[in-house]
């Protein structure tokens, strides 16, 4: 994400202004580098416990953000965008950029689950984290699915990172503070549940804006991990989530 | 003719081989049980026929061509298809997406609609997750998936496992139907008594070796032997068997 947002800030600088074609380019670059840790680093953990492959993603993301630092330093950068007025809604003000970001992540969204549900790569990708021993002894090549769903996963994190920049100021941690967050939210809408996480971080989120409302912004996350532990405390296996059986 | 015959075959999961020196032959349109006590190796010589296993050596030579160097994929397209013991259909999936993947995976997109007919019961719960199917209608999408693609073989882990015994003789049916569409099965089995009597012919193993082999009614009526290895009383559900 972070690196998407500093290829968008890149592309900006050197080929063109238009957010479009940065955040493209954005989603190509992360795709590429996606791959080559594919490549690199996950296709040999195929098989590993998700407790190494979420320690060695952590550990790529140190190399990802430490190799941007090298070359672009410290500074703060921005996306540029056209200046526009803010649309007004009966009195309620909203930015066109905004609504351009709502409508993105809302086209990714409908995009994922489109593919994950109505085509045949998608299906095989359910079928892969359903049950990896049954999908290969069905035929399915895992290979060639786990390097589609890697693209993908670049393509996604690419435009996640424009999305997230056109909002903030690009700097190195960015998206840091929301890893751990997105980490909540996949864990309350249950593990290896796409819709889940969708639901787990909608219900994060607005908990975490009312929060600041009735405790002041400091301590929102206080509250929005509170409604985290009830949640879990009621529903282990979080909301959509199976229970895995232990044989 | 035979279908499939193994030679030699010894397989395992490390450097200690699970079974060794395995002689197998499936002929065609033949119904073969490999039966044996607990950890004997069975689910293992149909992994090892699968590609399923790290550690394989021998031959097993399927219509002609050698299998063990072969990709699972490549086995499956040259006509064999495989139900494991325990998870062989994907919970998360509806009946109708499994059977759609299947189709989409042998390029038999058609196959979908002939399942439907052949099973109506699938049929009838299209939309249902496969996690929330009754352990028959389960076991019935199972043997869909495995038909589908049009094999000459199917290979069977327990098919019984886990269903009360009115299921086991369905299930048990339902296999004698597979015989019918004119494809061979070589099945493992718990309850060896009653898969024997309507086996054309079984292998009993024990401790990763075959010890006994021959026709069904040779196995059943080698009294002793079938003290031995299937169990001293004839289980209670073969009486209707
Ligand atoms: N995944 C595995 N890794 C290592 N060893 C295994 C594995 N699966 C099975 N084994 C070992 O292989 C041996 C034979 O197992 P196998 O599953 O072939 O037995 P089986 O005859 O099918 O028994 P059952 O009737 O219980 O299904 C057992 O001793 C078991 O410990
Ligand atoms: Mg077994």
């Amino acid at each position: 994400m972070t690196l998407g947002a500093y290829t968008a800030v890149a592309s900006q600088a050197f080929f063109s202004g238009s957010v479009l074609i940065a955040a493209l380019n954005a989603m190509v670059v992360t795709v590429a580098v996606s791959l080559f840790f594919y490549f690199w680093v996950f296709r040999r953990l195929t098989g590993r416990s998700h407790i190494s492959l979420l320690i060695s993603s952590i550990g790529i993301a140190f190399v990802v953000r430490c190799t941007i630092t090298f070359f672009a330093g410290y500074d703060q950068y921005m996306i540029q965008t056209p200046i526009t007025r803010a649309w007004n809604f009966g009195g309620v003000r909203i930015l066109p950029t905004d609504l351009y970001v709502v409508a993105a992540a809302l086209v990714a969204l409908i995009g994922a689950f489109s593919l994950l549900h109505l085509t045949p790569t998608g299906r095989k990708m359910r079928a892969l984290a359903d049950n990896g021993d049954l999908a290969a002894t069905s035929g399915i090549r895992e290979k060639s699915v786990m390097l589609v769903l890697w693209m993908l996963t670049g393509a996604f994190c690419g435009l996640a990172g424009v999305l997230l920049g056109l909002k903030a100021v690009v700097v190195p941690e960015l998206g840091f503070e929301l890893l751990i967050l997105m980490f909540a939210a996949v864990i309350l809408g249950g593990i290896g549940s796409p819709v889940g996480a969708v639901i787990g971080a909608l219900i994060f989120g607005i908990a975490q804006e009312w929060a600041s409302l009735l405790v002041g912004p400091p301590y929102k996350i206080v509250l929005a991990f509170i409604v985290l532990l009830t949640v879990l405390l009621l529903r282990p296996q979080g909301i959509l989530g199976r229970i895995v059986a232990v044989r | 003719m035979s279908i499939l015959t193994i030679k030699n075959l010894s397989a395992g999961y490390s450097e200690t081989y699970i079974v060794s020196n395995i002689d197998m032959v499936v002929h065609e349109n033949e119904i073969v049980t490999i039966a044996g006590t607990n950890g004997a190796g069975k689910s293992t010589v149909l992994k090892a026929v699968m590609g399923l296993l790290p550690r394989v050596e021998g031959s097993a030579v399927f219509l002609g061509t050698e299998l063990l160097r072969q990709p699972t994929e490549d086995r499956i397209r040259s006509g064999i298809t495989y139900v494991p013991q325990v998870a062989n259909v994907f919970g998360s999936m509806t009946v109708y997406e499994n059977l759609q993947l299947t189709g989409e995976i042998c390029g038999r997109p058609q196959g979908v609609r002939e399942m439907f007919e052949l099973f109506p019961v699938l049929a009838e719960r299209r939309g249902t997750y496969a996690e929330s199917l009754s352990g028959g209608e389960r076991q019935q999408l199972a043997f869909a998936r495995a038909l589908l693609p049009r094999p000459k073989l199917i290979l069977l882990d327990e098919p019984s496992a886990a269903l009360s015994p009115a299921l086991t003789g369905q299930v048990f049916e339902e296999v004698k139907r597979l015989k019918t569409m004119g494809v061979a099965v070589l099945m493992v089995e718990q309850r060896a008594r009653q898969a024997l009597a309507f086996s054309d012919r079984g292998y009993i193993l024990d401790a990763g070796k075959i010890v006994l082999s021959g026709t069904g009614a040779d196995l059943l009526g080698n009294e002793e032997m079938a003290e031995l290895y299937l169990g001293r009383h004839p289980q209670p559900q073969t009486a209707d068997a």
